[in-house]
């Protein structure tokens, strides 16, 4: 017997009857507050709503807030998830097969062969002759519909077709409990039962279906793993639905919906955690791949203590499918670890060296020998960067290094050619106040065309500036130009270019050694603007932008914040924006109680708006052209991955992990520019980042304050404005906060008098689900 | 009433019975009981660790269902309501002790001679695993809840309660 049942068949035993002893009279009561405002506290909660909306309209540049409300019924409640959104409905409880009569099945429906036909090859394409099949008219939900029951091994698949389209309905398979346990209903009919459930999901639709994967797997209980790839053809953007099938009876054990896959340090906590630890250092050996086949999954090899764990991790719904623990015992080169300075201190030597944190390694490796570490790990950063560090057991001094930018291949790198440049301007790095190491197009610069491509470096020091061109291939000196420039001076008091420098090199965790970007210059008004770029081989690489203040080397801001340009005439106004959100085919259908519209602008007097509804339905609408940038152009795939874009983004925001992300939109500007746009929520603040696709360079930025806060005030505030009063409407103003009803999400009891009337408004939600307009109860006075 | 026999019931049948409940309807409060209690006394005993506890905090339950049900809106997700509110009773329980002493695991039980396997299942699920491990077992398997909604209720990501979940499921093969 599967464990679950035999675990809920001992509780059931176990449970005492204590039915007979229940008496409402010794119950615990009920927590209610309920006070009526003094003058005072109104005029409070007055002045608190009207400031949470000046901040909305100041931190945002402009929100946009309105109550939609459908229907006279008072009970506006919708989804709050995308998850709940989206996910296939529940079956019905109802017996899918009607007692009423029989209607009458259209003429021109197709014969019973046919869809005999398409069963059979549903059940088993490869078996048809080993079935039994038979076929009905009947109905189904009420209308005319054609059944065709198939046996085939032991299992009985009742199909239901629509008879006017022939559309197939349902799939009911009835538990046959005289099978064995390893027998199961066929992948093929597990498979269209999920393709059934996502139609439904998205009835009306036009979108592309794909089965990704199908597999029986273990997870407490056997299942159908399946994952469907849905692909809204209006939008192109994708949702990935996995489902847990039971193989018996065919029905939805879960499902779960993705719009991405779990990140790679997700997948690698998922890792630690079943090896029993959250600490990366103590991990000795990691390794994460991608398996694509079928279902994808990271095989991750991890070794921690004494134990060596292989283990396959779904990569959309983080379930462990295969897992082997091995004792590996205590790894002969850890007693070498005496005397000298053992691994950890090895790892933070190098992870320091090469300016990379902890957090972003995703495959570590290491050897002993000859008194030496040997340490290899893999980190992420534009793409997974591969570094090996040798080094001096003993001393803790670096033997050798290998690191991206200082490869071993023929051509020479970028850092290789910017010292080349250096010596050929007899400069030393330190002071240096502006470099690029670029490659440029040799022909443009009168250099026959080769195969390598050409470097150049500028540099400007003291009252120098140099521009050298070096051949990559050979690392020779093809021309070096150098013309005098007026020397940079600090005012005096200023801490000075090469202590902002330092700064910000010291606030990224960067070595000057790594720079082969470098900009520095004091704005004027108290404050350095120091840029810079690390790793780099003459193409992208993250820009690190840090303002320091002349005059304490604090970091002011760690990013560029783009201004936002004033909306002008050719902008669309928010409103235009919500409505043609409303308007797409995508939210069309949906009546949506609370929207709101951000306004973000850029440099480069791009504008847009960013719709949210219900916090969960977004969409970027174009304050040009009116165009939802989503649908505007394919997304370009020779882009940074979304991880590496996201570095630059929580630059602003501040996070401490660069991924928690709250929602993540990527799309095309009508002029063609590719971004990533993303979202973070901290403490009720919405921080919107846009950054280049390409390079990841900030272009848009603003914070948005939710409307709906914890406080009381706020909810009130919503309640008078669903019936267009203020507070100098109403009187008798009361407010009850409400656990009772529904103790997962309290409500907020609004109750004043107006008009001759009383009130009584249920706002429900928090600040993740936002507020919603629940129940309108109104009563005539006398 | 024995806990016994296998109780099939729908969303919707717990929507009727608590919304008969409200009504003064006793058989309805039965059908409710016989379906939700080994849930919540399951649950119950994964927080608290001894049948006494568990057993006051199932009698609390239903008493609060039976007052508090005339306001209760149907929302498609009855046992998660009914499991908050056993929640927030276990959470009282344990705030008014001071100290909650290991019982030894004859007092898992309410009867004196349970079926062998019975004890040894619960005396594993108390015993081998940790307290989140107990609580997402029993959430699955006894309330029947969706891996996600175990996550929502203790706060837990999707991803960890599967994994927390599937390391129990092996611990309890191993012993069973």
């Amino acid at each position: 017997m599967n464990i679950n049942k035999k675990i809920r068949r001992a509780f059931q035993r176990a449970t005492p009857d204590v039915l007979g002893t229940l008496s409402v009279h010794d119950a615990p009561k009920p927590v209610q507050k309920r006070k009526k405002l003094s003058d005072r506290a109104v005029e409070f909660i007055a002045t608190a709503a009207s400031l949470a909306l000046l901040i909305s309209a100041v931190g945002g540049g402009f929100a946009y807030y309105r109550n939609f409300y459908a229907g006279n019924t008072g009970t506006g409640a919708v989804p709050t998830t995308t998850t709940q959104m989206n996910a296939p409905a529940e079956p019905e409880d109802t017996a899918p097969w009607s007692t009423e009569p029989v209607p009458t099945v259209p003429a021109d429906s197709l014969p019973p062969q046919a869809l005999i036909a398409a069963a059979e090859a549903i059940v088993c394409p490869e078996a048809q002759e080993n079935m039994e099949s038979r076929f009905a008219e009947s109905t189904y939900d009420g209308k005319a519909a054609y059944q065709v029951s198939i046996t085939y091994k032991g299992y009985e698949y009742i199909f239901h077709f629509c008879a006017s389209s022939a559309a197939l309905l349902n799939i009911e398979i009835p538990h046959n409990d005289a099978l064995k346990e390893d027998i199961y209903i066929t992948p093929t009919v597990a498979q269209q039962i999920g393709l059934l459930a996502v139609s439904e999901a998205h009835r009306g639709d036009d979108g592309t279906l794909e089965v990704t994967a199908c597999e029986l797997m273990e997870v407490g209980e056997t299942v159908y793993l399946l994952n469907i790839a849905y692909q809204d053809n209006a939008t192109l953007s994708a949702v990935m639905y996995s489902y847990y099938i039971d193989p018996y009876t065919g029905q939805i054990i879960e499902a779960f919906v993705n719009s991405k896959e779990l990140a790679r340090s997700e997948i690698r906590d998922i890792a630690l955690s079943y090896a029993g630890t959250a600490n990366f250092s103590d991990v000795k050996h990691l390794e994460m791949n991608l398996v694509s086949a079928g279902a994808p999954y990271y095989h991750v090899i991890l070794e921690y203590d004494i134990y060596r764990f292989e283990l396959d991790i779904d990569l959309y719904t983080g379930s462990i499918s295969n897992d082997t623990k091995t004792e590996i015992g205590h790894r002969p080169d850890e007693a070498l670890d005496a005397g000298n300075i053992g691994i950890a201190t090895a790892k933070d030597i190098a992870y320091n060296h090469a300016g990379v944190k902890e957090a972003y390694v995703f495959g570590f490796s290491y050897t002993f020998e000859e008194d030496q570490y040997h340490l290899r790990f893999t980190y992420e950063d534009l793409g997974d960067q591969q570094c090996e560090y040798t080094i001096d057991a003993k001393t803790g001094e670096i033997v050798s290094f290998r690191y991206p930018g200082s490869g071993d291949s023929d051509a020479i790198t970028a850092l290789e050619a910017r010292d080349i440049a250096l010596a050929a301007a007899n400069a030393d790095l330190a002071e240096v106040y502006y470099l690029t190491v670029a490659f440029c197009e040799d022909q443009a610069l009168g250099f026959e065309a080769t195969d390598d491509p050409l470097y150049c470096v500028c540099l400007e020091f003291s009252t120098y500036s140099y521009t050298v061109i070096i051949d990559s291939a050979t690392g020779d000196i093809l021309e070096c130009q150098s013309i005098d420039i007026p020397e940079k001076h600090d005012d005096p008091g200023l801490i000075g270019w090469a202590s902002a420098r330092d700064a910000a090199l010291k606030a990224a965790g960067i070595s000057l050694d790594r720079l082969a970007h470098l900009y520095c210059s004091y704005d004027g008004s108290g404050a350095y603007d120091v840029q810079f770029m690390c790793n780099s081989m003459g193409h992208n690489s993250n820009l690190y932008t840090y303002r320091i203040d002349a005059y304490t080397s604090d970091v002011m801001t760690d990013a560029w914040i783009p201004e936002i340009p004033e909306v002008g005439s050719g902008f669309c106004t928010p409103k235009d924006a919500i409505n043609h959100a409303l308007n797409t085919a995508v939210y069309g259908d949906t009546d949506f109680v609370h929207i709101e519209c951000i306004q973000l602008g850029s440099e480069q007097g791009r504008c847009f708006y960013l719709v949210i509804m219900e916090n969960y339905l977004y969409c970027m609408i174009d304050a040009n052209t009116m165009q939802h940038l989503d649908v505007s152009a394919p997304f370009p795939t020779d882009v940074l991955d979304q991880h590496t874009a996201a570095k630059q983004a929580i630059r602003v925001v501040g996070a401490d992990e660069w991924d928690d992300w709250m929602l993540m939109l990527k799309g095309v500007y009508s002029d063609g520019q590719p971004y990533y746009c993303f979202l973070y929520d901290y403490e009720g603040v919405m921080h919107v980042c846009v950054v280049d696709a390409y390079t990841g360079d900030l272009l848009a930025t603003a914070t948005h304050q939710w409307i709906l806060g914890h406080a009381a005030d706020i909810p009130m505030y919503a309640a008078l404005q669903h019936l267009g009063l203020t507070l100098e409407d109403v009187t008798d103003l009361e407010y009850e906060y409400d656990t009772v009803t529904d103790p997962e999400y309290p409500r907020h009891w609004i109750c004043f008098r107006h008009n001759g009337q009383s009130y009584r408004i249920a706002v429900g939600g928090h600040v993740k689900t936002r507020l919603q307009i629940l129940e309108v109860q109104t009563e005539k006075i006398g | 009433m024995v806990m016994t026999e296998q109780i099939h019931y729908s969303n919707r049948d717990l929507d009727r019975w608590i919304r008969d409940t409200a009504q003064g309807d006793r058989d309805a409060l039965k059908d409710l009981y016989r379906a939700a209690a080994p849930s919540v006394y399951a649950y119950a005993l994964s927080i608290l660790g001894n049948r006494y506890d568990a057993e006051d905090v199932l009698h609390d339950c239903f008493v609060t269902i039976q007052l508090s049900a005339g306001s209760y809106r149907p929302q498609d997700k009855p046992m998660a309501w009914i499991i908050t509110i056993t929640r927030n009773l276990c959470l009282k329980q344990l705030r008014s002790q001071k100290r909650t002493a290991p019982l030894p695991a004859e007092y898992y039980f309410s009867k004196a001679d349970p079926n062998p396997e019975d004890k040894l299942i619960i005396d594993s699920c108390m015993t081998a695993l940790g307290d989140e491990e107990r609580q997402i077992v029993v959430l699955r398997a006894v309330a029947g809840f969706k891996f996600r909604e175990i996550g929502v209720l203790l706060g837990l990501k999707t991803p960890t309660v599967l994994t927390k979940y599937r390391r129990a499921i092996q611990k309890l093969r191993s012993m069973l």
